[in-house]
């Protein structure tokens, strides 16, 4: 427990810190929040009406006080570019980003890990070779890249999706799944190499390991071997890098959601940063710093599941 | 039975096409503030257009018609505003237009002794605002400005609605809806609009999609049915599947040189950039040729003011541009940066051109790609730049687009600073003989070429593209769409 009270205090001290970072670094860099708004044909008059409302007039010291005074009582503040509250703004992207990340999620582990085992059985033979080069040309791809054919192929050429727009699951659940589809494999398929390779090497390693020898040695046949005992000690360094994965997507895929016009939650970040929208950057710094805590809280857990000797908070 | 089905399915699908009488337009960018008074982006008042109306409206000519207003008369020293209302206007909460919502449309406009008004325009030129009976209201000037007509064309809002920026309610043809930040504003058929000809659709979303790729992808998929103000490079991209529509857009795009900075604070620096850049060129390349060459801060589409013949005034000629240098003491030319935003690729092509050719007269320019919010920071506000190309979009009224030149305009970014120049705007806008008037506006452009105070490019043509079965569509010299003529076919 007291570990945990330590970790928790850790985390605090840091979104402090980052937040801080943030406040200062727009304070260095140029551009003016009420200026990104009106644009070049707002009159004197609109631009300080404005600036005051914004409270841009004020001493830094103050306006990061009554910032973190609203942190205390759960306030986020209002964002100086939609006047609205910036919680209503995350909360209202959240389920997109989300499913898109669960769906995500699930190509990675039933695509990724079965192929890097079958990769790591089949150790240096066609089949490996061959996911190997597939592995390696998903990795090279960005996304947007094969977001953008994705797109062209499916939405344009076939017509089976929507190339963009997206339907809110309340709308029309068939709908939604169609418009996140294409979007989810585009960000699944370079980390999907990436979870390969891993499987692959962890794999492989334990195969090397007294344990495996001794089994197959035995007579054990190879896939009770791999399935019952290499599979689970494996498992470790996977999972952590899905951890990190799940944590990357879950903060807003930047690319593919400009790309397919997603609302979610990267789009609305560089929105934020493009618009100097401090409110609306903090907000999203803390909830990026929450996903992180949450998915590290995770991961703890499922390591004690594959392995008992790890006990939670040693 | 089958005959059954078949009408059945037929009548299903008719109604559907029935009831699907939706445009989706894609646009760029958020509206800034939803309160018609607030607003100043002209992406907002592209779409607010078709929500809100002034006593006055633009039409596609590029002048002023009655809307609220049913007529106007101005006296004869151009100092008093007369407007007669027109009977049987309603606000989308169906409350009728009374000379009250006027009023208070227009003091808020003003301002008042307690609160400071919305309109620098309106607080600086009306001294009264007054109702003379029910259907007259009186707008006198304290200052004459014979170009403050097109000023009333700012709305007209209801005084009993207690927050415009949540709930914004106009009189124009469609109400709003809703607005989702980053995603959608949504807006749909009044039924009570005072021309019951229009609207024809029942429902417009302008769906926010700051990518151009994204957008003419969902475009070319049938998602959106207008993609509007795209260049000609992008046009081509589409090819003729599409109904494309092009106009002059009433855009000056430029190069502005910073007066305030060495060497450009010799005018002979300046016309010998003016000699070296080829417009032709640039026009050519970065528009494909669709672009109206430019030789002062005003597109011929402002035909009653526009100065002709001035845009060959510096001919292409590096002989010249030398001669020119050499006199002012660069004979092989400086080095300099041309700030370009990067989120405008056509200005950043323009640059690319340019760049090329100034190296021809020995000038080094170096590009400088910065953020949407940097140059207005940086180069729009503080004037901490060199040269930087930018298009401006443009106004009904030639006052409000030359008073950007004038020595103590808050946004005079270029640093120009001529008394005669000053003088002639001024003048102008004191004239209540419309030739008279004209004729200094174009005196006033003039001054600017002579002065080179920028290198004046282009208007470059825009197109719309349309889903094969819309019609109607009307283009307008200013950045608005009027959805209120289209119709499916």
């Amino acid at each position: 427990m007291y570990v945990y009270l330590k970790k928790l205090f850790a985390m605090i001290l840091t979104v402090l810190l980052v937040s801080l970072i943030a406040f200062v670094a727009f304070e260095v860099i140029p551009g003016n929040p009420a200026l990104s708004r009106l644009g070049v044909d707002a009159e004197e008059s609109q631009f300080e009406a404005l600036s005051a409302e914004l409270g841009l007039n004020d001493p830094l010291g103050e306006r990061l006080s009554r910032w973190f005074k609203g942190l205390l009582t759960g306030d986020l503040g209002t964002s100086m570019r939609y006047s609205v509250p910036v919680s209503d703004l995350i909360l209202d992207r959240i389920p997109v980003t989300l499913s898109l990340a669960l769906m995500a999620m699930m190509f990675i582990t039933l695509v990724g890990i079965p192929l890097g085992i079958v990769s790591a059985k089949y150790g240096h033979r066609l089949p490996d070779i061959l996911i190997s080069m597939i592995s390696q040309i998903g990795m090279a791809i960005p996304s947007f890249w094969s977001g953008i054919i994705l797109m062209y192929i499916f939405g344009i050429v076939l017509r089976w999706v929507s190339p963009g727009g997206y339907v809110p699951w309340s709308e029309d659940a068939v709908g939604a799944f169609k418009s996140l589809l294409l979007p989810a494999i585009a960000i699944a398929l370079p980390s999907i190499a990436s979870i390969i390779r891993y499987t692959r090497n962890s794999v492989m390693d334990q195969m090397k390991s007294d344990y495996v020898q001794l089994a197959l040695s035995k007579g054990l046949n190879i896939n009770s071997v791999l399935y019952k005992h290499v599979l689970k000690n494996s498992l470790i360094p996977i999972v952590t890098v899905l951890g990190m994965i799940a944590a990357n997507i879950l903060g807003g895929s930047i690319v593919i959601e400009q790309v397919f016009t997603l609302p979610g939650l990267g789009r609305l970040l560089i929105n934020a940063i493009s618009t100097r929208d401090l409110p609306l950057v903090q907000g999203m710094v803390l909830y990026i710093a929450f996903i992180i805590v949450i998915i590290n809280f995770l991961i703890d857990i499922v390591y004690t599941v594959i392995d008992p000797r790890i006990r939670l908070g040693a | 039975m089958r005959k059954i089905l078949l009408i059945i399915m037929l009548s299903i699908i008719s109604l559907t096409s029935l009831l699907s009488q939706k445009i989706v337009v894609a646009v760029m960018q958020d509206p800034d503030f939803l309160d018609p008074h607030r607003a100043a982006a002209s992406g907002t008042y592209e779409m607010m257009f078709n929500v809100f109306e002034g006593l006055l409206k633009p039409d596609s000519n590029g002048s002023v018609v009655p809307a609220v207003a049913e007529s106007y008369h101005i006296s004869e020293d151009g100092l008093t505003y007369t407007f007669t209302l027109r009977s049987g206007v309603k606000f989308h909460n169906g409350f009728e237009v009374t000379v009250d919502d006027v009023l208070y449309s227009l003091n808020r406009l003003k301002g008042n002794n307690q609160e400071r008004g919305l309109s620098s325009d309106f607080e600086k030129f009306v001294s009264k605002i007054e109702a003379v009976d029910e259907k007259t209201i009186k707008v006198e000037l304290s200052t004459l400005n014979t170009d403050f007509l097109e000023k009333f064309i700012i709305a007209i809002i209801p005084a009993n609605n207690d927050n415009h920026e949540v709930n914004p309610i106009g009189t124009g043809p469609f109400k709003f809806v809703k607005y989702q930040p980053g995603q959608r504003l949504v807006i749909e058929k009044f039924d009570e609009y005072w021309n019951p000809e229009l609207p024809i659709v029942d429902e417009v979303e302008f769906r926010i999609i700051p990518d151009n790729q994204a957008a003419i992808m969902s475009f070319m998929a049938g998602d959106v049915q207008i993609l509007p103000r795209l260049d000609a490079i992008q046009a081509m991209v589409l090819g003729n599947r599409f109904n494309l529509i092009t106009a002059e857009q009433n855009m000056v795009q430029l190069m502005a040189m910073n007066h305030a900075v060495s060497p450009f604070d010799d005018i002979r620096v300046r016309r010998a950039i003016n000699h070296a850049v080829d417009k032709d060129e640039i026009i050519e390349i970065v528009a494909g040729g669709y672009g109206t060459k430019l030789g002062s801060n005003m597109s011929p589409i402002m035909s009653m003011y526009h100065q002709e013949g001035l845009e060959d005034y510096y001919e292409t000629s590096l002989v010249r541009s030398r001669q020119l240098l050499s006199e002012a003491g660069y004979p092989d030319g400086f080095s300099t940066k041309i700030t370009v935003p990067s989120n405008y690729q056509f200005h950043i092509d323009t640059a690319q051109i340019i760049v090329e050719q100034l190296k021809r007269v020995g000038i080094e320019a170096e590009i400088e790609l910065v953020e949407w919010s940097v140059w207005l920071d940086k180069v729009y506000t503080s004037r901490e730049y060199e040269m930087t190309i930018i298009g401006l979009t443009g106004k009904l009224s030639a006052y409000d687009i030359l008073r950007r030149y004038v020595s103590d305009y808050p946004r005079n970014f270029y640093n120009y600073f001529n008394i005669e120049y000053d003088r002639v705007v001024k003048m102008a806008i004191e004239k209540t003989d419309i030739e008279e008037k004209a004729s200094l506006f174009k005196q006033a452009q003039i001054i600017l070429t002579e002065d080179a105070a920028a290198v004046y490019i282009m208007d470059p043509n825009f197109f719309v593209a349309l889903a094969p079965n819309l019609f109607g569509y009307k283009v307008y010299p200013l950045y608005v769409q009027d959805m209120s003529t289209l119709y499916y076919r």
